[in-house]
């Protein structure tokens, strides 16, 4: 089992403790609602280590990154981007945010169960543009020029002679692929005061991280801070190293304390972004949905060349289920429980709870399109009985 | 997390209270603490007759389902109609106001075969490990 650096820290201050693919962290320290409820009203700090960094560098490193996500991550440095990973046949493999560090240095963060895929998918993508380049040139090369032209865009002349040779670098890879999972420690703070708590922090303008944009802030030592998370509240995702993250853990809590500033567990992040809508992976897709049926299919843009864009292509030209939420009557649909309309199944409950702050059962799910309408009736079945439920339009709250 | 010395226990962490012929029902602190926020009640109805280990009702948090079962034989007297509006009730006061249901028992000698207190409290100890 996997610890973040913090786990410690957590259960010395009891934590109810819970695994989560393949980590063990804290479901909730005060109460899933009341964790819940400080988020949305004041802020709460959430350690989400176990989400993965994966660090893509290098000359052909936006290359490969466009080659396998959705979104176009052509985007200025510092940018941030939601964007997904597809298999061939277009189905969601998983939902990361990716940020452009530089020019040619992106910060991946896969979920937790999916690093090492993800991982993998990367390195499978490097070495089938790699053998791309090698055909693109034309040139009839030695099998010794091809390793070079293999991870060269062009053959350069000597200034001294004029001879030609391919540039490489000593690796001779022109993209390096890094997991960094184990060495980041990845703090949430989210909800509406976040930012003026960690104000008290730091020098820097706390103002400047917008929505979306990243830059790197100094509280105490220098972290990366991205304007994202997963509650649909303000707030920012710290990164740092796993010594400085019990530090900086620690100053969070303390100088929030006042505000209101709440530890929070995976409990409530499930629940918060349950209530704006947000995707699961694993739980509201696992490769078995593509990004066209969810609510975000905003996230394929048809500019670039990636893997599934053919399947995609395809799909948009067909009918196909769309991803809804909607509330029930009574009782609280949950993962698996059958969508219903006039008793012939219609579709599949994804994700469901009891919303803490509309105090009624909220489900996210997947019908046909032609029920698929805000406003349409449909019938949950939860234990074998049907429950009375309204598609209401996302986020609920 | 508190365990009452009067009660009696059963391995699925429901507590029974006994008054008389009847037995009043409901989940242990060690449970209610397990299962997070509790929001969600389904009780049966009164009148219903039960066997021993039936599953009388569900009790949902919002992270998870749990239903909860009958510690003896007998017919449903009585159910909380509190824990509709209030789920709450049974975090907050598990072996008060947050019971459950009470039942008419069939065979009072059904109670002996229930764990006492110091048999509960190792119980839990060993499901910690």
């Amino acid at each position: 089992m996997k610890h973040t650096s913090l786990f410690n820290t957590h259960k010395s201050v009891g934590a109810h403790i819970v695994e989560f693919a393949g980590w063990e962290m804290p479901l909730y320290y005060s109460g899933i609602v009341d964790e819940h409820l400080a988020v949305r009203k004041n802020a709460g700090v959430f350690d989400v280590s176990h989400m993965g960094e994966i660090i893509v560098s290098g000359k052909d490193a936006l290359k490969l990154i466009q080659m396998v996500q959705t979104n176009d991550l052509d985007v200025p440095v510092k940018k941030c981007k939601y964007t997904h990973i597809l298999n061939d046949e277009g189905k969601i493999i998983d939902d990361m945010i990716v940020t452009r560090l530089e020019e040619n240095k992106f910060f991946c963060v896969p979920n937790a169960g999916m690093v090492d895929r993800i991982f993998d998918i990367f390195n499978d993508a490097e070495k089938t543009f790699s053998k791309k380049s090698k055909k693109s040139f034309g040139v009839d090369a030695t099998e010794f020029q091809q390793e070079f032209l293999a991870f060269s865009e062009k053959p350069k002349a000597f200034p001294e002679n004029g001879k030609l040779y391919f540039p490489y670098n000593k690796k001779g890879k022109n993209v390096k692929i890094e997991n960094k999972t184990m060495d980041y420690v990845c703090l949430a703070v989210q909800g509406p005061i976040s930012m003026e708590v960690l104000q008290r922090l730091t020098k820097y303008d706390m103002g400047n991280i917008k929505s979306f944009w990243a830059d790197h802030v100094d509280f105490g030592k220098t972290c990366l801070v991205t304007g994202t998370g997963y509650t649909g509240e303000l707030g920012c995702e710290i990164f740092t190293d796993n010594d400085f993250g019990k530090v900086i853990w620690k100053k969070i809590l303390n100088a929030g304390k006042e505000y209101g500033l709440k530890p929070c567990g995976l409990g409530c992040r499930n629940t918060l972004r349950l209530e704006k809508g947000y995707l699961l992976s694993g739980q509201d897709f696992h490769e078995d949905r593509t990004s066209l049926e969810t609510n975000v299919a905003w996230v394929v843009k048809y500019n670039h060349d990636f893997t599934g864009k053919k399947a995609l292509l395809k799909q948009k030209e067909e009918k196909h289920d769309k991803f809804v939420g909607f509330i029930t009557e009574k009782g609280i649909p949950r993962h698996g429980c059958k969508i219903k309309k006039n008793n012939e199944t219609v579709g599949v409950v994804t994700s469901g709870s009891m919303s803490p702050c509309l105090k009624k059962g909220i489900g996210l799910g997947y019908v046909k399109l032609e029920y698929s309408n805000i406003g349409e009736d449909l019938d949950i079945c939860i234990r074998d009985k049907n429950v009375k439920a309204e598609i209401v339009k996302l986020p609920f709250v | 997390m508190e365990i009452k010395k009067d009660l009696r226990y059963t391995k699925k962490h429901e507590w029974v209270k006994v008054e008389g012929e009847k037995v009043r029902v409901g989940i242990t602190s060690y449970a209610q603490e397990k299962m997070t926020d509790i929001v969600y009640v389904e009780l049966p109805d009164v009148g219903k007759e039960v066997k021993k280990d039936d599953e009388l009702g569900v009790l949902e948090s919002v992270k998870s389902v749990s239903e909860f079962y009958s510690p003896v034989t007998g017919t449903i007297v009585d159910v909380n109609k509190n824990l509709e509006n209030s789920p709450d009730l049974i975090n907050s006061s598990p072996y008060n106001d947050g019971w459950l249901i009470v039942l008419e028992m069939k065979d009072k000698t059904e109670i002996d075969a229930l764990l006492g207190f110091e048999e509960y409290k190792k119980y839990i100890e060993s499901e910690k490990v």
